[in-house]
């Protein structure tokens, strides 16, 4: 990285975060601290909301999934929109009617405290988790492709989202954001142009989406009904939909955005703001990663994406077998080239058949290919066990540092930073709100001063910054870091969301039992999920029945286990009484 | 800790299109839109 990228990436995120404490100098009191005042306009809270959910791991990842396997996983975010719509409608009045700090704050009034302390303590629970990997995730990639220590990079990506969280709160994560987001999406918009700008000369933008649409990168929509499929139009509808209605609606990382609104209307409008970007959004960062995938069509691709893993293996004895893949592997992209031009000509010419017969010579080379990067992902893990072998999440960075202008890679770098930060910021704030608020401030110590909450705020934002930051250097890698997100999200997220759906639907559930079928379902879950993962299955009618669901449905399940458990158990006790 | 009592909760219509029905109408709309945008650049070029 040359001095010019250095300047501009530390300019661009030390100046947010200095200027973020600077701006929020005169917060001093709790409510401030938690809420911000409670005067942000729709587009800050919009912005703000769409900083949280897009962390550093979207940008890294992202573009590496449409490259491996297309642009399908843009359908996870489809039921969003609507979930901004029932959020609006439902939800976020009665967090403004009730006057709430926490979202779990509404569920005693409904449910009393039992309830309250478990879904806030199942949020710290994975959000704390999360947290970690939001830090943990980019520093591995980063780390590994820059050279740099893992701790240290851990240490730069953690420390100063502490200090300036720590220093302002929930305005400070505001403040930040805001810039934050604009950097994300230049940065995000200057990728874009410049990777057509490398595209090849001799065809036209047309043709290099042809040549990416034909090779399977294009696949945007999938409408075939398959519980087992990640990503599909149902399961993006249908599993997102719940998933984003408690990520959005009882997280309280996203929670304490929209309650840092002037108002309900201002609140109401971010979350318009983020249902009508986050797809257009997510679209791009995928088209990015399609482009970054014909872009490598016509040039060098390296063999293996993680330059730690290939270094490693050159100084291994298997450094012979790696350079006979790696030659292998060229021959293949040197004769895919040739076939690509062939249909390319061919579809010039609209000769179907040749167009045809090319594309099946581009499809089985493509696939010899994908061969031979198995192959070279064995060796690598024979070298050695520990290696992470897959090497999507290094794809777009790879390239950034390969073949951007100087200065522009120092911005993009920026741009996966402050996404890192935005997210942790929202997280520790929104982990520190929810300890003190639910936990500290409920059972503990129920009547002090304002002053005091306020110190204790700082204090456990420190300590979840500890967490974290911990959590980032003693935890294992994950073979996928978003999807690890995503799962250990959807665990628990439709446990949450049913206990609030239950509440504001289901009238005549009581605390008891929406507090028992919270704790049925969230068992229910995870033995899914465990079931799933391990090939367990039970026998039914002689046969041995597997279940294998796709997490996304584990949202729709647990959500529906609750409020189907505590119904059952209110009517129940209902007809007990009676008799 | 201080509490703020001064939140506007009702009545509140939206700044564009008149009604919050319209404006969901508006982004489901235009989901709709996009979703037919998606397919139709999935098809023109694979």
């Amino acid at each position: 990285m040359e001095a010019l990228d250095w300047t501009v990436m530390l300019a661009t995120l030390l100046g947010i975060a200095g200027y973020g404490i600077w701006k929020t100098r005169h917060v001093n009191s709790a409510q401030s601290y938690m809420l911000g005042d409670r005067d942000l306009k729709w587009w800050s809270i919009g912005l703000s909301i769409m900083a949280t959910q897009a962390s550093a791991i979207t940008f890294l990842s992202t573009p590496g999934q449409a490259y491996e396997d297309g642009m399908g996983f843009v359908q996870f975010y489809f039921g969003l929109p609507l979930a901004m719509i029932i959020l609006s409608v439902f939800v976020i009045p009665n967090y403004y009617r009730l006057n709430v700090y926490t979202a779990y704050e509404f569920l005693e009034t409904r449910f009393g405290l039992p309830t309250r302390v478990l879904t806030a303590s199942l949020f710290l629970l994975q959000r704390g988790f999360a947290a970690g990997l939001t830090i943990l995730a980019p520093s591995i990639v980063l780390s590994q492709i820059m050279g740099w220590p893992l701790n240290w990079t851990i240490f730069f990506m953690g420390i100063i989202v502490i200090i300036y969280t720590v220093s302002g709160g929930t305005k400070a994560v505001s403040v930040t954001q805001t810039q934050q987001m604009v950097v994300i999406l230049l940065g995000l918009v200057l990728a874009s142009v410049l990777i057509i700008l490398n595209l090849p000369k001799e065809f036209t933008f047309g043709e290099t989406l042809t040549v990416a649409g034909k090779m399977g990168k294009l696949n945007v929509l999938d409408f075939k009904f398959d519980l087992s499929n990640r990503y599909n139009f149902w399961s993006g509808m249908l599993g997102g939909t719940f998933l984003f209605l408690s990520y959005f609606g009882t997280d309280q990382s996203q929670v304490s955005r929209y309650l840092s609104g002037k108002s309900l209307t201002e609140s109401r409008l971010g979350l318009m703001f983020n249902g009508l970007l986050k797809i257009p959004m997510q679209f791009v960062i995928l088209f990015v990663g399609a482009l970054v995938f014909v872009f490598y069509q016509f040039n060098p691709a390296p063999a293996h994406f993680n330059r730690a893993n290939v270094e490693q293996i050159q100084r291994s004895s298997y450094a012979p077998a790696y350079a006979g893949l790696e030659t292998q592997l060229q021959q293949v992209q040197s004769q895919r080239q040739e076939a690509i031009r062939e249909m390319i000509a061919a579809e010039r010419s609209g000769d179907v058949q040749a167009s045809g017969a090319a594309q099946t010579r581009v499809l089985a080379l493509q696939g010899e290919d994908k061969q031979l990067r198995a192959d070279i992902r064995e060796l690598i893990a024979r070298n050695d066990k520990e290696a992470n072998t897959k090497d999507t999440d290094y794809v777009f960075i790879t390239y950034v540092l390969n073949f951007m202008p100087i200065g522009v890679v120092g911005l993009l770098l920026a741009m996966i930073f402050s996404a890192a930060w935005s997210s942790t910021s929202s997280e520790l704030n929104a982990l520190s709100t929810t300890t003190v608020v639910d936990i500290y401030r409920r059972i503990f110590v129920k009547k002090a001063s304002d002053r005091h909450y306020l110190h204790m705020s700082k204090w456990f934002t420190v300590l979840w910054g500890g967490v974290a930051l911990t959590f980032a250097v003693v935890a294992q890698q994950f073979e996928n870091l978003i999807q690890a997100v995503n799962i250990i999200g959807s665990l628990f997220y439709g446990v949450i969301l049913g206990v609030f759906l239950t509440a504001f639907f289901l009238k005549r559930v009581g605390g008891r039992a929406a507090f028992i079928g919270a704790l049925i379902a969230e068992a229910c879950v995870i033995a899914i999920f465990v079931m799933g993962e391990n090939q367990f299955g039970f026998i039914f009618l002689g046969k041995l029945v597997v279940v294998k669901i796709a997490y996304l449905w584990l949202n729709l399940i647990g959500c529906v286990l609750v409020m189907g458990l505590s119904f059952l158990m209110q009517t129940a006790r209902v007809s007990r009484v009676v008799k | 800790m201080t509490t703020n009592n001064d939140m506007t909760t009702a009545g509140e219509g939206p700044p564009v299109l008149g009604t919050w029905n319209k404006v969901y109408l508006f982004l489901l709309v235009f989901q709709a839109m996009l979703l037919l945008g998606f397919y139709w650049f999935m098809r023109s070029f694979s």
